[in-house]
Order: structure tokens, then sequence, then C-alpha cells
């Protein structure tokens, strides 16, 4: 097996997981005109991204491309929005949210259309990439809090789903943090692997009807309604 | 004629004095009126010529077989047969007088700019009209139905004056004062006995809570957004549960912002009052909004509904 495979792997199914759900978002959000749908849907537009990028920066040898730098930047960013948007459910909030998201994501594509003059390397490499990779973790570990409290309270497939989905993403994040010190293609193979469980997931949560678990009998709460 | 203008140059005792003139000259008159119209028609001149005013017009509240209600224009004069009759009579001032006639108001008055859209109270304003009066007949005797489809029904008239200048008060009063008196000649010439004795033919009228101040117009309600918190976290978000299929109210949801009022968000994404009463009722229904009167009170979607 190519020892990029697993990389590989992750690169391409978060692409194609985001992409999905970014598409779709952007789609219900001019039906819809919901901010929180909007900033998840921009949210998941980079984080499609900047899986592209890393994919091509793991197997386009020719020119160096320095993807790091918008991988680990825009995927945390991109988290951290998704995180924002669940505090506050005013529309001044979500406004405001929304229009520094818009004004960092432009920030973010140029750091991504620069990426091939970028030092190949971030300063003191250790410290920082524990650092991003690490906040990658620590924001879905707290997303994951959210679902879990969601799922407590409403009993709904959908926050059960999302809830083990981030589990997974941000275990994922954290197994792979040791390699930043000692290089060990074991636990990032692992950690690469749980984090395609996780987005596999989360497809199938976003993708299934909603449904709510009410003393053991499924109750339909809404059907998905397909685009127009 | 005495030109009495709208009572800016006229002394109170000549205001006083046209009230009279009026008054006898209506008693006159009705003597040969033989239906109701007439004496709206001629009232509806009398005040064009008399009080300056550069429309008139006369809304009667009718009711059909299955209780509902409407209004009918039965009498509109024009000062200026030059002003297009399309901006004094149209959907959305018949949804105003229907709202007026279906609550207990006292005689009211505005700048046109306060009760219709920018666009229509630009238009009047070219042809002079800046401001509006409304005043009521109001009586327990029967209307006579005028087409087999109606009843007959309480008598429920609001008299709509627009002006170029604001009407004075007194002008207020001696319209009032004319109107008592048309209402009184019309209980003896031309209205039927009052409901009790009519063994229930009457729809059973709505009771709507009576209101001192200015009526609360849908311009002035601010709609705020109501963004579902659980969206994201227990429900699907790509579901397409939040979708509003009907693309006025969408622009219209778009551009609410909880500080905006109605008539800025009409004026904005350019839809009138009455597109904008069915889009609010949408967004309503939805639960995508909620409204605010300007003063920050929220106001009850079944009080809206059951204003609008």
């Amino acid at each position: 097996m190519d020892q990029n495979f697993v990389p590989n792997l992750l690169s391409l199914t978060l692409f194609f997981v985001s992409l999905f759900i970014s598409l779709r978002a952007f789609y219900l959000y001019f039906q819809a005109r919901s901010r929180r749908i909007g900033i998840l849907a921009i949210a998941m537009g980079i984080i499609s991204l900047t899986a592209i990028a890393g994919f091509a920066g793991d197997n386009v040898t020719s020119i160096s491309l320095n993807v790091d730098w918008f991988n680990y930047i825009g995927q945390t960013v991109s988290f951290i929005f998704i995180l924002l948007s669940f505090i506050n459910a005013s529309e001044a909030y979500l406004r405001n949210l929304m229009r520094w998201q818009l004004v960092i994501s432009v920030l973010l594509l140029a750091l991504m259309f620069l990426s091939p003059v970028l030092p190949p390397e971030f300063p003191s490499p250790t410290f920082t990439k524990t650092f991003l990779s690490g906040s990658r973790g620590l924001i879905c570990h707290i997303i994951f809090y959210y679902y879990a409290c969601s799922f407590v309270k409403m009993e709904t497939r959908f926050s059960l789903l999302m809830a083990l989905a981030f589990l997974a993403l941000s275990f994922g994040y954290f197994i792979i943090l040791p390699k930043y010190f000692t290089p060990n293609d074991t636990l990032d193979r692992v950690g690469d692997i749980i984090r395609v469980f996780g987005l596999i997931v989360l497809f199938f949560a976003v993708l299934l009807p909603d449904v709510r678990y009410r003393r053991g009998r499924e109750q339909v709460v809404s059907n998905y309604q397909s685009a127009r | 004629m005495d030109d009495y203008g709208a009572g800016h140059d006229a002394t109170p005792l000549n205001r006083g004095r046209r009230q009279l003139v009026i008054t006898a000259q209506l008693y006159r008159t009705a003597a040969y009126m033989s239906h109701i119209d007439e004496l709206f028609q001629w009232l509806a001149n009398e005040f064009v010529h008399s009080f300056q005013a550069r429309v008139a017009q006369f809304w009667v509240q009718s009711a059909d077989r299955m209780g509902q209600t409407s209004v009918e224009l039965r009498a509109n004069i024009s000062q200026d047969p030059a002003l297009p009759i399309q901006f004094v009579v149209n959907d959305q001032v018949a949804a105003t007088i229907q709202r007026f006639l279906s609550g207990t108001y006292d005689s009211m008055s505005w700048q046109v700019e306060k009760l219709f859209a920018s666009y229509q109270a630009n238009m009047l304003a070219r042809f002079g009209v800046y401001y509006c009066t409304c005043s009521f007949m109001r009586s327990n005797m029967l209307l006579p139905s005028t087409n087999s489809n109606a009843i007959a029904m309480p008598l429920r008239v609001a008299v709509l004056l627009y002006f170029r200048q604001p009407p004075t008060r007194d002008t207020l009063s001696a319209i009032d004062l004319i109107l008592g008196q048309a209402t009184s000649i019309s209980e003896n010439r031309f209205l039927l006995a009052p409901a009790s004795t009519t063994s229930g033919r009457l729809p059973a009228l709505k009771n709507v809570p009576i209101q001192q101040q200015d009526p609360l117009s849908v311009y002035e309600l601010i709609p705020k957004r109501n963004e579902d918190s659980a969206l994201l976290t227990s429900s699907n978000p790509l579901s397409g549960a939040a979708i509003i299929s009907d693309k006025r109210a969408r622009r219209f949801y778009a551009a609410v912002n909880d500080s905006r009022t109605v008539k800025e968000i009409c004026e904005h994404v350019h839809i009138d009052v009455q597109e904008a009463i069915v889009v609010l009722k949408i967004l309503l229904k939805q639960e995508r909004i909620h409204l605010y009167e300007p003063g920050g009170q929220p106001v009850e979607s079944s009080l809206f509904f059951e204003l609008f």
C-alpha cells in the first residue's frame, strides 16, 4: 500500500464531505436566509479547500506548495466560526459573525494563493503545529459537548450522530499530536483513520432525516426535503 | 361660493358660521333625497368646496350572507380632475378603511406618508395632497344592502378627506358635527330598524378592543428575526425545513435586521403594504419573525392576524 494512501483517503473524504455540506448549505442559505446556515456554508467551503490543498501538497512534488499554513489555520478558523455560531442566536450577533467570517475567509483565500511563496515550515514548527493541530482537536471536542448536551435535551438522531462525528474528529486530532515531537507513522495513520470514520458519520448525520427518540419509539420530526 | 379654506385664514366666528350654514343646507336638501348615496355625494361635495379638501370619500362597511365584511366606496369627489383615481382608490386604501371600520376609532388625522407607501405618498404630493383625515358615521340602525348577496348591517361609514394643508382642530370638529347631523338625518330617512328587531339576520360583529390612540399602522412595526436556536444542534440544518418558499417573503426576511420598520423594508424590497401584510403572515406562521411596536412592545401574532 502506498504510504500516502491513508492521508490521501483522509484528504479526499474531508474534501467530498465538506464540499457536499458546503454546497447544500449555500443552496439552503439562499432559500432560507438563515445566517447560521450561511456561516456553516462558508466554514465548510474553506475546509473543503484546505482538504484539496492538502491533497495537492502531498501529491504534487514538482513544485513546493507549502499548504500547511492554509491547512492548519484554515481548518482551525473554520471550526471556530462553527462553534461561535452555536453560542448566540441573536440577529445582530450572527450578522456580525458572518461579516467577520467573510473578511477572514478572504484573507484565508489569499493565504491559499500565496502558498507557493510562503516559507516551507512554521516558525518553531513543533510548538506551532502542536498548537494549531491541538486547537482543532479542542474546538471539535467543545463542539462534541454542544451536540452531546443537545442529544441529552432533545434526543434527536442528528445530535447523536454529530456528537459521535465530532468526538471521533477531536480524538483523531489529539492522537496525532505526539508525532510533532517524535515522528510516529502508526499514530499518524490511526488518527487519520479515526478522522475518516468521523467524517463518514458526519456525512450520514446530515444526509439522514431528522428523527427524535422518545421512549424507544422513533418519531420522524421532519422529512428530508430534496433540493428544488 | 364662500371660500372658507381649510381653516387657516377663517376666524373662529366664520368657522362656526360655516358649519351652521352647511348643516342648514343639509337639512333643506336632504328632504329631496331618495337614497343615502345622494347624501354621501352631497356631503363629499361640500367638504371639497367648503373645507378645501382635495378629495372626499365615503367608504361604507358591508357584509355578505356568509358574514364576510368588506368596504365599498359610495362617494368620491375630487377637487382636481387630473388626480388619477387609482392613487386614492386602491386595495391599500380599502384595507386601511376596513381596519378602521372593524375597530372603534375616533376621528384621526395624519400626513399621507405615515399611512401609505412612499410611492403613493410621493404621487399624492405631486397633486398637492399631504394630509388626510378620517371621520366616522355610526349608527345601530341598518343600512339597506345594495345587492342581493349583501345583507343589511349597522351603519359604519368612514369619511376620508385629503388636504393640502393640515386641517385645524376646528375644521375637524366642524366635520364631525356635520357628520353627526348627517347620521341623524340618515336614521330618520334612509336607515332601517335596529338589529334587535330583525330576527338575527345580521352577522355577529367582532369584539375588537377600543383603541384611544392612533391605530396600529403596519408600517410602524419592527420585525425581528426568530432564529431557531436548535438549528445546527438538534435539527439538521440541511434538511430543508428552514426554506422560505415564497420569494417575496424570502426577500423581505433577508432585509430584516431587527431595527428596520416594515415601511423601510418595503421600500428596500419594493413591495406595497398589501404584499407586506401577506408576507408578514407567512413569516409569522413559520415563526421566522416576531413583531414589535416602535416602543419595543411585542405584538402578539394572533393580534396581528386579527387586525390585518
